[in-house]
């Protein structure tokens, strides 16, 4: 055999190592090292837990606290509301103009209904009824208001307050 | 760096020149030159003298991978041809060789077939010859040469004299008694020495195509090149695997135990680690919860309408209002809000006050930025119309 072919057979051999050195050996140490990267991230994730688990907690416990999950029976929801919403009004001299069937939609274990509700009043009256209604964080929250000027049917202008509440409760009661 | 690069760092340094002469009586002398070449420098290494060719052959097998330019002299070489002669005219048959000695043309001619029939021999043996030259190979050396005394054929003798070069026709009796010897700087040296040290310095200078190509010796120079290539290639391969396996090995051993004791440290607090993705997913869906049903602020929304109301200049009033408006949901049913917006839409009799009232509204520590929209003035009055958007810093 001569030697032209002979160095051809080694360059192709020699191709033939590099692939399999690498599928059987390399790939398999990069493997390791990939891992062992992973796992030390997972110690260091370990050792960081309990801090981590706390930190978390307290997180978890003041956004639930902002969303004002409702602890009360969900069903009779809407009749808590009414009722809230009606004291306020009167307390305020603020006329409830219309309150629409809720929006109703679910989020993982969430359940939630927005309320559109249209109030007639004075500015400074439905301010105060609003202000109060924010303060009770207890059933929902306040998610929406809107005051526009409008043309009653005797030609007299009329302030329309819209606001939108919206009652969060989990399935999980 | 190219392949041919890395071989020339692997090849070996060492030039071999053999002068052989054969008799007319089928004697055989050959005197080999082995050269070392170091840097810059030559250094001879071995000058042997064989009367055969199977000592030669055995001599040579040691050095099997060194290229070997050949000077053949002797029977079946053609000396007797010099610049008052006719050159012969060319023939196939004929490998002819002219070369120029300090201004003396020299010729010399043998047969294709015989010439190749002794390089055959060597190859046979994977010994290639890469260069051949026929009579006194005195080219690579004339310059250093100060005194010496050359029969060439039977009637010419070269003699140099403090480096003048003479061609003088002698008689046959004369050349037999004069003694030929080649003087190179204070050493004397036989013709045969010097012929072989000169046809190993053609081959440290590259000058092995002196004579007319021969098809073997191409064949060898290929052979010879491929020779040196594959035996590089097969050492490389061999260290560059072993090597990289190695360090491998090595790397693989190492992270596979370490691997090994920090999954033993990571199966015992495992509960812990779940329960850390647990709650961090747990989370990040509350958060997105939050955001999306405008949940995620504390509610200010009477608190920030009275103070934008407050903040209204001398005659300018509010039309509309709305904190966090309701956005157009296309697909979803979800209602969304803008939980960070406020619309505003109000009059006024002179622009200025609206300027005036941008400027109080950036004054507020839970602005982010406030936009004036539009300004329209409002038919048949004097007044003007204009929307702001106001942006809620976040938390």
């Amino acid at each position: 055999m001569n030697y032209v072919l002979k160095y051809r057979l080694v360059l192709a051999f020699s191709f033939l190592l590099v692939v399999s050195a690498y599928l059987l050996a390399l790939k398999k140490t990069a493997q390791e090292i990939r891992m062992y990267k992973n796992a030390k991230l997972s110690i260091q994730a370990i050792e960081q837990a309990p801090a981590l688990l706390k930190e978390h907690q307290i997180e978890l416990t003041q956004l639930k606290a902002l969303i004002g999950e409702h602890s009360g029976d969900y069903k009779k929801v809407d009749g808590v509301f009414f009722g809230l919403l009606s004291q306020l009004a009167e307390k305020y001299k603020v006329q409830i103009a219309s309150i629409e069937k809720p929006i109703e939609a679910n989020y993982e274990h969430y359940k939630i209904k927005t309320y559109p509700v249209t109030l007639q009043g004075e500015f400074v009256q439905v301010l105060a009824m609003v202000e109060e209604l924010e303060s009770d964080s207890r059933l929902g929250k306040l998610v929406s208001l809107g005051f526009s000027v409008k043309k009653s049917k005797n030609s007299k202008k009329v302030l329309i307050s819209t606001l939108y509440y919206k009652i969060v409760s989990s399935d999980e009661k | 760096m190219k392949l041919d690069d890395l071989h020339k760092l692997f090849s070996k340094t060492y030039f071999i020149g053999i002068d052989i002469e054969y008799g007319t009586s089928g004697t055989f002398r050959a005197t080999l030159c082995l050269l070392k070449k170091h840097k810059t420098d030559l250094e001879q290494i071995a000058n042997p003298f064989f009367d055969s060719f199977s000592d030669l052959l055995g001599y040579l097998n040691q050095y099997k991978d060194c290229p070997v330019y050949i000077n053949l002299r002797g029977s079946g070489v053609f000396e007797d041809l010099y610049t008052t002669e006719k050159p012969p005219s060319p023939s196939k048959e004929l490998l002819f060789y002219e070369y120029v000695v300090a201004g003396t043309t020299l010729r010399a001619m043998a047969r294709i077939a015989h010439v190749a029939s002794i390089i055959a021999k060597f190859t046979q043996h994977e010994i290639y010859v890469l260069g051949v030259h026929l009579g006194p190979n005195l080219s690579p050396i004339h310059s250093v040469i100060s005194n010496a005394n050359l029969i060439l054929g039977s009637r010419v003798a070269l003699c140099v004299r403090d480096y003048i070069f003479d061609l003088q026709e002698v008689k046959g009796e004369m050349a037999a008694g004069n003694k030929a010897f080649i003087e190179i700087k204070d050493q004397k040296f036989s013709p045969s020495s010097a012929f072989a040290f000169a046809s190993a310095l053609s081959l440290v200078h590259a000058n092995q195509s002196d004579a007319k190509e021969l098809k073997i010796i191409t064949d060898n120079k290929l052979q010879h090149r491929f020779k040196n290539k594959y035996k590089n290639s097969l050492k490389i391969l061999v260290a560059v695997s072993f090597s990289v396996l190695l360090v491998n090995y090595i790397l693989f051993s190492k992270y596979h135990n370490a691997n090994k004791q920090l999954n033993g440290k990571i199966a015992i607090s495992k509960n812990e680690l779940i329960q850390v993705a647990k709650n961090k997913a747990e989370l990040k869906s509350q958060k997105q919860f939050a955001k999306r049903n405008a949940l995620a602020q504390p509610s200010l929304m009477a608190y920030r309408a009275d103070q934008l109301a407050l903040l209204l200049p001398i005659n300018t009033y509010l039309i509309a209002l709305e904190y966090a408006p309701k956005m157009k949901a296309k697909k979803s049913k979800e209602t969304i809000f803008k939980s960070n917006t406020i619309q505003l839409t109000g009059k006024t009799n002179k622009s200025i006050h609206i300027e005036s009232y941008i400027k109080q509204i950036e004054k507020l520590e839970w602005l982010e930025r406030v936009a004036l929209e539009s300004v329209v003035p409002i038919e048949k009055t004097a007044q003007l119309q204009f929307s702001l958007n106001i942006r809620i810093a976040a938390l």
